[in-house]
């Protein structure tokens, strides 16, 4: 349990890293999350695996041999990373362009 | 020709009876009962002369009284998932597969240069502002031109001060009433609701001398229509006296807070056509005995939901709960009043406005600041205490939670006779337990129920404030403006101001963040001009000056609209409210704004 904290931690301190989150195949949040209160957890945690779910469907059904390994969207303020799968979801935030 | 006579008997017949040919039919019932007589009787034959027996049913019925009941469904309750050891073995052999990929990705991002020129414009880009609406009431500016007419011709008659009064500015009379009630037609407040369509607006004169002897009203206009109604409000809400200040609801559209000029706070429904108001506080000592100046709903105090916090010229800051007791008494309160060291000590002449910080609940600053009528900055600290789960027994009485709580947090010098007072009105009412309400009933000294705020002035302005603005993206910092015609930024932990800038020489009425923009702000001015700073582009001057009086009338409040961010409003004195449209660069984010923020407003 150490081991994820700290794997978690060493995420978060890269530059412009914002959140970290890891969410299981249902789409729940699992604690702890780093970087952000509850509630925008649990809405990133919703709104990004269904996104995922699409994504990987999508590739699918354009080549039934291909698959999902990464997704990223790029918004105005940030960019979400997202690592899928078999069992959960890798998610974090950064804002590239901070500089520190 | 035939014969119609019957032939004669040749042997000359005379008259005589024919043979009558008789009919002969059988009585029905005669037969039967010489039937019966004779024995030949045949049960079969229906012949019954009697009633057959009524047959009676016994059933109860009931009316059913309906009754219904409004239902609802919680939304889930949001769980996470707590890291077990097996769980953690789980996690951590994915984050092993799948963090040197993601970390050299992330390293990746912040080398390139991939996206730094590139723009999206999801909306069409508009470069100027323009004013999309102006709305007035259309009586008033009717009776004004009335007003003016006639006091005209009467002013030659004779000079009294009725008729002074009417001359005076832009108020009207009301020719059908008692002559010295007028209608306050000058602007004085305004707000959006939550949903962005609704604007309320509320009309009150700014020059009292005395008691207030104007009606007023507060007018809603809906501008999602197709044909917004310029001329006319969609709503009026009439009221006794002149309103300083509204607020909507920050949640739901059609809750309106109102203060009036006598100390009322008042809670309507919008959507109620025939009965919107919905409650209504008192005036008493313990309340609001001065105009009101400035409401606030504030998030998430100890759990209440929203709170509404309002402040007067009488010094106090009382926090209501209006849904739990309907406003019949405030949850609690605090007096600002010049504190005792030399260093506190400050001209105390009524509190002009309160700004409290508007950020959600986890970032939540215990601070809040209150402008007074001489210049005044006073940094308070929220009175934050868990809210109180047990009674309290007293001797022979049982103190609710919420009693004993008010008491507790009152002056602390004089809880103890706070506490007696009220056990002795207990006493004479023959009470055995005390709740609120009795606490106010008993009407205790104000000074002692409401403890004077833990403060610290920051450095103060030469006029009256009647602006101050947290930011919505900085727990910390905050602007204010007043009639010395700067405008400051502060930081709040600090007492001397960040910036201090004067965008003109007149008299600033209010200022106000951008809901979308850190960097952005606007203030308005008693000159008609409206001023759009941006941080960003320019820290020294305004980057935009909207005139937003047509005949250079102070403009007296202005409100961006969070739902709507292009949409912004002012009101000016003679009651024109204007809704413009700002150009693109006001609600687009921009870079790095965040941080900027933020390094302005950390402390050296």
């Amino acid at each position: 349990m150490a081991e994820v904290e700290e794997t978690l931690e060493r995420i978060k301190t890269h530059k412009g890293v914002e959140a970290v989150i890891i969410v299981n195949s249902d789409g729940i949040p699992i604690r702890p999350s780093k970087g952000m209160d509850d509630e925008t957890t649990h809405k990133y945690a919703a709104n990004i695996s269904q996104l995922a779910a699409k994504a990987r469907s999508v590739i699918r059904e354009l080549d039934p041999q291909n698959d999902l390994s990464f997704l990223r969207i790029r918004s105005k303020k940030h960019e979400i990373m997202v690592a899928p799968d078999k069992d959960f979801l890798l998610i974090v935030v950064q804002d590239p362009t901070v500089s520190s | 020709m035939s014969n119609l006579n019957p032939p004669l008997n040749d042997a000359g017949d005379e008259l005589g009876d024919s043979e009558s040919v008789s009919l002969f039919v059988e009585s029905t019932w005669r037969r039967s009962s010489l039937a019966v007589q004779s024995g030949d009787y045949d049960w079969n034959d229906r012949f019954g002369t009697q009633t057959e027996p009524f047959k009676t049913v016994d059933n109860e019925a009931q009316t059913v009284i309906p009754k219904s009941i409004e239902i609802q469904t919680e939304p889930d309750l949001q769980k996470t998932i707590d890291l077990d050891p097996q769980l953690a073995e789980h996690v951590s052999n994915f984050l092993k597969k799948v963090c040197p990929f993601v970390e050299s990705q992330i390293l990746a991002n912040v080398e390139s240069r991939a996206f730094e020129d590139y723009q999206v414009s999801w909306e069409e880009e508009r470069d100027t502002i323009g004013l999309l609406h102006t709305l007035y009431v259309e009586k008033y500016e009717l009776n004004v031109q009335q007003g003016k007419q006639t006091s005209r011709s009467s002013n030659k008659n004779n000079n009294t001060s009725r008729n002074r009064d009417k001359y005076q500015g832009n108020g009207i009379t009301d020719n059908d009433d008692d002559e010295n009630t007028t209608i306050a037609s000058h602007g004085a407040d305004l707000s959006w609701n939550s949903s962005g369509s609704l604007i309320a607006v509320a009309y009150g004169r700014t020059d009292h001398s005395g008691w207030c002897v104007h009606r007023a009203s507060v007018c809603i206009w809906n501008l999602m229509r197709r044909h917004v109604r310029t001329g006319n409000p969609d709503t009026e809400l009439e009221l006794p006296c002149c309103v300083p200040c509204i607020a909507f609801h920050p949640d739901q559209p059609n809750i309106l807070a109102v203060g009036l000029f006598n100390g009322e706070i008042r809670l309507y429904d919008i959507n109620n056509a025939e009965e919107p108001l919905i409650m209504s506080s008192t005036i008493e000592d313990c309340f609001h005995r001065e105009p009101i100046s400035s409401l606030s709903w504030i998030k998430n105090i100890s759990e209440r939901g929203y709170v509404l916090v309002s402040s007067a010229g009488d010094g106090k800051v009382l926090t209501w709960a209006p849904f739990e007791n309907k406003l019949s008494h405030p949850v609690s309160g605090v007096t600002i009043t010049p504190g005792n060291t030399a260093k506190n000590r400050f001209p105390f002449l009524g509190v002009t406005v309160s700004a409290h910080c508007g950020l959600s609940a986890n970032t939540f600053n215990s601070y809040y600041v209150v402008g007074t009528e001489c210049g005044t900055l006073v940094r308070c600290v929220q009175n934050l205490q868990q809210r109180k789960k047990t009674k309290e027994k007293r001797g022979d009485f049982v103190w609710s939670n919420d009693a004993f709580q008010l008491v507790s947090s009152g002056n602390p010098a004089a809880k103890l006779e706070l506490i007696r007072h009220v056990e002795k009105h207990a006493r004479l009412q023959a009470l055995k337990a005390i709740e609120c309400a009795d606490v106010f009933a008993s009407r205790p000294n104000p000074l002692h129920l409401y403890a004077p705020a833990d403060s610290f002035v920051l450095e103060s302005h030469s006029g009256p404030v009647y602006g101050a603005s947290f930011s919505p993206f900085h727990k910390n910092l905050f602007l204010s403006c007043s009639t010395d015609s700067t405008l400051r930024l502060y930081n709040v932990s600090s007492p001397k101001p960040i910036i201090s800038l004067e965008p003109s020489t007149s008299f600033l009425y209010h200022i106000e963040w951008s809901p979308i923009r850190p960097l952005v702000f606007g203030v308005c001015d008693s000159d008609g001009k409206l001023h759009l700073y941006d941080l960003h582009d320019n820290m020294l001057g305004p980057v935009v000056t909207i005139p937003a009086s047509q005949n250079r009338h102070p403009v007296m409040s202005f409100r961006f609209n969070a739902q709507e961010p292009s949409l912004l409003a002012t009101i000016d004195q003679s009651g024109h409210v204007g809704i413009w449209q700002l150009s693109s660069q006001f609600f687009t984010p921009q870079k790095g704004e965040q941080h900027l923020l933020e390094k302005l407003g950390s402390l050296p």
